[in-house]
Formats: C-alpha cells, sequence, structure tokens
C-alpha cells in the first residue's frame, strides 16, 4: 500500500475542490498511482505542475525520443520505479535502442550511442551525480539540441526528479499491469 | 558569464513572445541571475514553474520558516551556490536557528532541532542521499505537517531541485551583492 490514502473532495484543501473536480474529470478517474496519485492531494499544486509537463511533452521543441530518454535517465538517477516502467516501453517505441535502455537500467557499460543520446545521458548523469554539468556536456547539448532546447531538456531533467522525489517519498504502488524488469536498486 | 546570454526577444520561440513580454514586465527586466535567466528562453514553461512556485511560497499551508528550510536543504544537498544565497537571509528572518544553517553550509554535525525543523531536514537528506525516505522520516513529516503539508514540502524541494538544475547546468552568474558564505563544495 502507498504511504497516502487516497484523495477524496473532502481531504483535499478547503478552496480547491473545484480544482478537484476538474483535474477528475480530464483524468476520467481517481489516480492510483505514479505522481498524480500524490499531487492530487493538493489539487492547486497538481495543476500547476502537470501544465509544465503538458507544455514539455506537447509545445516544447525536443523529439519525443529525447523526451523519454530523459525522462529514463532521470528515473534511473533517481531509482525511481514507477517512472521507468511508464517510459522505458514509450522510449524503445520512440527509438532509444533495447541496448541503451537494458544498459541504463542494469548499469552496464553503455553501447555505442547517437549525438543527441550521447548529449542527454550524459548531461543528465553528470548533473544527478556531481551536481554539475561539465563544459563537454553542457556544450554537446547545446549544439544538439539549440539554446531552447537545452533549456527544456534541463526542464525536463529537473521536472522528473521532482516527480521522482514525489513517487519514491509516498511510496506509490506500482500499476499491476507493470510490463518492464524492476530497476536493480 | 553564465553559459547563455542574455536573450532578447528575437531569441524566443516564436509564439512565446508574448509571455515573455508579461515576465520581463513583472521582473521589471529580462532575468541575468539564477534560474530564471535560463528558464527565461521558454517563457512557456517559465510561467507554469513560476505558478507552482508562487502557490506554494504564498497559498500553501507551509509556513515561511519550513518553506526556506526546505529550500535551504535542496541547494545545500545539490551544492547550488544561487539558491542558497538568495534563501539563507529568508531562512534566518523567518526564524530557522543561525547555527543550524551554519552547520547546513559547513556540513559540520546539526544541532538541536525542533520536531518541525528536523522533520524537513531528514526528509530531503534522506530523498537527495538515497533517493528514499524511511517510514521514520515519512511519518514525521506527515505528523508534523499533515498530508497536504508533506505533499507541499516535497514539491517545494522537487521544484527547487529543478531550479538547481537550471541553475547549476548554465552555471548562471551569482549575484554581485552576495551576502552569505559560499557553499563548501
Amino acid at each position: 500500500m502507498a504511504r497516502l490514502p487516497m484523495a477524496t473532495r473532502e481531504t483535499v484543501p478547503q478552496g480547491q475542490q473545484d480544482a478537484f473536480d476538474e483535474i477528475l474529470q480530464r483524468m476520467g478517474e481517481m489516480p492510483r498511482y505514479g505522481p498524480p496519485s500524490v499531487t492530487i492531494h493538493v489539487p492547486q499544486a497538481h495543476k500547476l505542475t502537470f501544465a509544465l509537463n503538458d507544455y514539455l511533452r506537447r509545445d516544447g521543441c525536443l523529439p519525443f525520443k529525447v523526451q523519454e530518454l530523459a525522462m529514463l535517465v532521470a528515473a534511473r538517477e533517481t531509482d525511481c520505479q514507477h517512472i521507468w516502467n511508464a517510459h522505458a516501453a514509450s522510449a524503445r517505441g520512440a527509438g532509444v535502442a533495447d541496448a541503451l535502455v537494458d544498459a541504463l537500467r542494469d548499469k552496464q557499460p553503455l553501447p555505442a550511442m547517437a549525438a543527441d543520446e550521447a548529449a542527454v545521458v550524459y548531461m543528465g548523469r553528470e548533473f544527478f551525480r556531481t551536481h554539475k554539468v561539465s563544459r563537454g556536456a553542457f556544450q554537446t547539448a547545446l549544439e544538439q539540441f539549440g539554446q531552447q532546447g537545452v533549456v527544456e531538456l534541463a526542464l525536463v531533467l529537473g521536472q522528473y526528479s521532482m516527480l521522482a522525489f514525489c513517487i519514491n517519498t509516498f511510496d506509490t504502488d506500482l500499476p499491476p499491469d507493470r510490463t518492464e524488469p524492476l530497476l536493480p536498486v | 558569464m553564465a553559459r547563455l546570454p542574455v536573450p532578447t526577444r528575437d531569441d524566443i520561440p516564436e509564439g512565446q513572445r508574448e509571455t515573455f513580454d508579461q515576465i520581463v514586465e513583472r521582473m521589471g527586466r529580462v532575468p541575468q541571475v539564477g534560474p530564471e535567466a535560463a528558464m527565461i528562453y521558454v517563457p512557456e514553461a517559465h510561467k507554469w514553474i513560476a505558478g507552482l512556485s508562487n502557490y506554494l511560497r504564498f497559498e500553501s499551508a507551509l509556513s515561511m520558516r519550513t518553506r526556506e528550510l526546505a529550500i535551504l536543504v535542496t541547494a545545500r544537498e545539490l551544492d547550488c551556490q544561487h539558491i542558497w544565497n538568495a534563501h539563507a537571509p529568508l531562512g534566518r528572518d523567518n526564524g530557522v536557528p543561525d547555527e543550524l544553517i551554519a552547520a547546513l553550509r559547513e556540513r559540520r554535525p546539526l544541532p538541536a532541532m525542533s520536531p518541525g525543523d528536523a522533520a524537513v531536514v531528514y526528509l530531503g537528506q534522506e530523498f537527495f542521499q538515497t533517493h528514499k525516505v524511511s517510514r521514520g522520516a515519512f511519518q514525521s513529516a506527515l505528523e508534523q505537517y499533515g498530508e497536504r503539508g508533506a505533499v507541499e514540502i516535497v514539491l517545494t524541494m522537487g521544484s527547487y531541485a529543478l531550479f538547481s538544475f537550471a541553475v547549476n547546468a548554465f552555471d548562471t552568474d551569482l549575484v554581485a551583492d552576495r551576502t552569505e558564505p559560499l557553499l563548501p563544495v
């Protein structure tokens, strides 16, 4: 069981019931898994958090493959099973090579990568592991994705570390229809 | 010099220039330092992140003391000089003891803390250092701040992790009138 019970209209803060209704209507049912099952407890914050997600996913300039790979790097570096499971299959579908997905998951030496893939992996790993980004990793990302793209890449990595924080703190349940092997941690 | 120049309106993606104008008008000029200096390249994303930040600051159930301490723990764990410098004085002004701030900064053994402060510090340190949160740290946060407060603390730390990513990846300049000692890193 996750550490928080499911939110209800009665448990969310006063003044946020309308936002709660709106989220529920949009999602079709109460979120039971992953970050929305946590953030729904504070509907106003939920709406703002997922507005950023929607921007990055739908309106940003990064190709889907780059977004998905960034999410996988954030999930692996923060040991987030939910995000890993939710995005490994879509990353494969978007063109991230199986060999790269599997090597990231199992912390094995990485296979040869395309330049855009390497830019994502190195920028994410450097930040999560050392809290800084070397000139080489920064420059690679800038050359691959441009100014808007490199900012959006940092935001995707940052946003998914925030979502991982939500998941891991509240220990949300994994969906019963999980398709991916667990991250070894 | 930061890694990205201060953008002009022409550097901003078409379709986001009105949002750029609104942000610049609200801030008084194009942001030159800190996470905003990077995020302003993507005004639509900037807007949502700022919205979440404002919610957490002005509308959440968290006291300023709790919020500022959560931000300081995040800045220390992620070695973010800009956020540390910006928030150490706010932490002091809102009641976070000086000796706790100094001990966090210097990574010295922490002084005796109030249960409210301890809950914030342990939750943040555990997540950033181990990627998970023990039952004890979770339970302390829940008992001190309730479900809503615990979620809002996690979102505060998560959003400041995102800001730290933006600051450190783009190596933004520190403000000229810095008042705080640097974080030893």
